[in-house]
């Protein structure tokens, strides 16, 4: 008899727990999770509106009937399940002043997003030229990693490709050519220094190739075990990808490349969703297989010339959880900061901040750190090689911001910007676009 | 000794049973749970592909995308999109040539038929995003402002209509519509070709989106063509409409031959094998420009854009008529216009020299329709100065419970 009250005692516990459980366990409603990108769809209404300049034109009016005209326009664009709210701010001095408000709907809806655009007055023209980026008296290409068959670790929260298209928008004014690297197949061209566009002003020599993938690194199927170039690329005797990214480092001395890692260990593994279909990097993300240490360590044999030896040392430190501090801008980084108009937080906690002492030991030069170094540890700062090639290193925590790979680009090449200063108040206007669903669940 | 086994027995039992309930119980929220983070990584995706797609330029190799170079962000080149193979059926012509055809055609009288080699296929499509075997997608383009006619009234010498005009969700007021009428002039001639001739007029919608066109002294009889196009705030859109597209022996149909050079066949639709109407046509093909203003101007067009035409004739020698858009016009939008006739009988054929010029849709990949689970996202775009809606529906190819069975 005792066994079976056991039992029951048992069975409640259980039952207590699910119950409990289930309290807690909110699953999402449809709506929630697979959301339309309201957002992105406001700012394409907002985009195709201020064509020809007639947002702008509209929202500068006096005239009711511009207004009327917008109204009828955003109404015409929307879907009908599709409520709108458009405001319309005046810009003076910092400060933000209601003008107009559009509408669509009366009450209290549910705005759950919102697209913002700054339009100037239609009398007033604004000119900033930016200085194009150049090395050698030629005009550089920027590349940045898109690949679709690529997966990306440590990125939380981002896909490569939202990443690639924000860098895009962030630096493509400051680059002649910016091109995005849509598969790994593309990788291989330009890993072979083939261009991977008829684009006539695409330079491979010298070129800037940003890592959106985080840790991971995208590598093409033929460098991986059982393809054509597996000699360059797998290191069967440690079973490990690590000699792809020595092969790597020595492309990035051997075409100056600046290879810049935006986030936290650098080539700490490698990805090929159709190579690497089967492997998965110990957190259940499939298309990704750890290299380790062993990434950086080849890397940067690669890119001093060195031969292959597999090293797993361990590089970085996390100089927030040994020293109890958050990391700083220098004195540079503020200052390009404004120059620039980017606006990272200044203070950050870094984790995979890269030592001093690999300067000797690779030929290496630590230019334009973002951060004030600590205890001989740079958080985020361009690595360059004295015979040509670099690594921009961000060993900032999970999750990137990409405005500091940004920022260490523009203070490494210190792009010019000539602007035409304007004072004259109130010819900015902010127009915020926020939509929201109605019906459904 | 008794009591103690059936106690552990029963005890055994039940804690079995209970055990089991509760796996079952719990694997059910996980397997939701982990359904609705399939769900959500495929909503994300399909917002990814779709900028992707829109984002990208489609001049450079290796790389699928709709992007002009030329224009800002989210504005689509007209050439890429009409080079989507489309999801009709592809025609052949000549019949047992092996040359097919994009087939972009909205009634017996629309029509976009594009060399398939120039085209871009779905599945290519899918090789240069990256996701071939992982998903699956249809993108569509469809026109945000949409123009329909009602009301037609044709009476002696005159031709009244009413032009609706509607957005995504509502009709549109205070539009500014401009009425184009196409009409075949008389000809008695039984050799001659048809000629046509046109009026113009503009109007504004009033609360319902609708406005009333009369046009007087024309001659409605024989056949029309009404471009009717529309523009509110900075934005256009184009619908038309034709009194009737067919004669007893068919119409004639045109193919884009060469997009680079502009030069396009003019078939019988005999040949062409729509429909089996047979009997010699003669015809007569007008390009319409549309200039900055969004006026349609004439321009002679070169070749045989007027003649003759015999059914059979792909198996009797000459296979077809040529004509060609004049190199310096081909980069502009406008419109085709195939009149022809049989005896008193007189057909029309339109064809879009990019697509928005007359608002067709496009419908791009594979059919959605019996998925386990579609993400969709849109997205607006300006093709010309005409806005789309693109949308995306994307399906996912792998994975436990995200793909139909067998899928």
């Amino acid at each position: 008899m005792m066994r079976t009250i056991e039992v029951v005692i048992v069975i409640l516990i259980i039952t207590t727990a699910f119950i409990t459980t289930s309290y807690f366990i909110i699953l999402p409603s449809p709506r929630e999770v697979a959301p339309q990108n309201l957002k992105r769809l406001g700012f394409t209404i907002l985009k195709n509106l201020d064509s020809n300049g007639f947002l702008s034109r509209a929202v500068f009016s006096e005239d009711e009937q511009s207004w009327s005209e917008l109204q009828t326009a955003l109404s015409a664009c929307l879907p009908p399940n599709v409520i709108y709210n458009l405001s319309v701010f005046e810009v003076e001095n910092g400060v933000y002043s209601l003008k107009r408000t559009l509408t669509n709907f009366v009450g209290k809806g549910a705005f759950s997003y919102s697209a913002s655009y700054t339009v100037s007055s239609p009398d007033v023209t604004y000119r900033r030229v930016v200085h194009k980026i150049s090395e050698n008296g030629k005009n550089l290409t920027l590349y940045i990693l898109n690949c679709e068959d690529a997966n990306g670790w440590w990125i939380t929260g981002y896909t490569a490709q939202t990443l690639a298209l924000d860098l895009y928008n962030m630096l493509s004014p400051y680059f002649e050519t910016t091109i995005l690297v849509n598969s790994t197949s593309q990788l291989l061209s330009l890993l072979d220094g083939n261009k991977i566009t008829s684009i006539p002003t695409e330079e491979v020599m010298d070129a800037v190739i940003i890592n959106t993938f985080g840790e991971v690194v995208p590598i093409p199927s033929e460098y991986c075990q059982g393809g054509s170039r597996e000699s360059e690329g797998y290191d069967s005797d440690n079973g490990s990808y690590a000699r792809y990214c020595y092969t790597l480092g020595k492309k990035v001395n051997q075409y100056n490349w600046k290879w810049v890692s935006i986030v936290g260990y650098p080539l700490y593994y490698v990805t090929n969703t159709v190579a690497l279909s089967n492997s998965q990097n110990n957190y259940g993300i499939y298309g990704i297989k750890r290299v380790g240490p062993a990434g950086l360590n080849a890397f940067l044999q690669g890119l001093d010339n060195k031969a292959y030896t597999y090293s797993t040392s361990w590089l970085t430190k996390d100089i927030t959880q040994a020293y109890k501090v958050l990391v700083h801008f220098t004195a540079d980084a503020y200052y390009r900061s404004n120059y620039y108009g980017i606006y990272p937080s200044p203070y950050q906690s870094a984790s995979r901040a890269l030592p001093e002492w690999l300067e000797n030991s690779y030929h290496l030069t630590i230019e334009a750190d973002v951060f004030e170094p600590v205890n001989g540890y740079h958080a985020a700062a361009t690595f360059k090689h004295n015979s040509g090639g670099a690594l921009v290193a961000i060993g900032l925590t999970i999750t990137p911001d990409i405005r500091i790979a940004a920022l260490a680009l523009l203070m490494y090449y210190c792009p010019v910007i000539y602007k035409e200063t304007f004072t004259a108040p109130g010819k900015s206007r902010l127009v915020i676009l926020q939509l929201g669903e109605m019906g459904g669940v | 000794m008794v009591s103690t086994t059936i106690d552990h027995l029963i005890a055994v039992t039940t804690f079995l049973v209970a055990f089991f309930i509760f796996i079952s119980l719990f694997s059910q929220v996980i397997q939701a749970a982990l359904l609705y983070q399939f769900h959500s990584h495929l909503a994300i995706k399909c917002s990814d592909i779709l900028d992707n797609i829109l984002l990208s330029f489609g001049n450079t190799s290796g790389v699928f995308g709709l992007g002009d170079p030329n224009f800002e962000q989210y504005s689509l080149n007209p050439y890429y999109v009409m080079k989507l193979v489309s999801s009709e059926t592809l025609v052949e012509y000549p019949p047992g040539s092996g040359i097919f055809y994009s087939n972009i055609t909205l009634g017996p009288g629309d029509y976009l038929l594009v060399p398939l080699e120039e085209c871009v296929t779905y599945e290519t499509a899918q090789k240069l995003l990256g996701v071939e075997g992982l998903y699956g997608f249809q993108l569509s383009l469809t026109p945000v402002i949409h123009v329909s006619f009602s009301n037609i009234h044709e009476s002696g010498n005159s031709l009244s209509f009413d032009v609706n005009v509607n957005g995504i969700s509502s009709p549109i007021s205070n539009a500014n519509v401009t009425c184009n009428l196409f009409y075949v002039i008389e000809d008695n001639e039984e050799d001659e070709y048809p000629i046509i001739t046109f009026s113009k007029a503009s109007s504004t919608t009033d609360g319902s989106g609708k406005t009333h066109f009369s046009f007087e002294n024309i001659d409605a009889s024989k056949n029309y063509i009404i471009i009717t196009t529309v523009k509110v705030a900075n934005l256009y859109g184009v619908g038309y409409i034709y009194k009737q597209a067919l004669t007893s022996a068919g119409n004639v149909i045109p193919f884009i031959e060469n997009i680079e050079n502009g030069t396009i066949i003019l078939a019988h639709s005999w040949d062409v094998k729509q429909y089996e109407n047979n009997g010699a046509l003669h015809y007569n093909a007008t390009f319409f420009v549309l200039n900055e203003n969004w006026e349609l101007e004439p321009v002679q067009l070169l070749g045989n854009y007027s003649g003759h035409l015999n059914y059979a004739a792909g198996t009797h020698g000459k296979a077809y008529n040529r004509t060609q858009i004049p190199q310096e016009y081909l980069k502009s939008p406008g419109v085709l216009i195939v009149t022809c006739r049989k005896g008193n009988e007189y057909g029309v054929s339109v064809m879009p020299w990019q697509i928005q010029t007359l608002s067709f849709n496009i419908t791009f990949g594979d059919d959605p329709s019996n998925q386990e689970w579609v993400a969709t996202d849109l997205r607006q775009v300006l093709i010309g100065e005409v806005p789309y809606q693109a949308k995306l529906a994307l399906w996912s190819l792998k994975g436990y419970q995200v793909t139909k069975l067998g899928g």
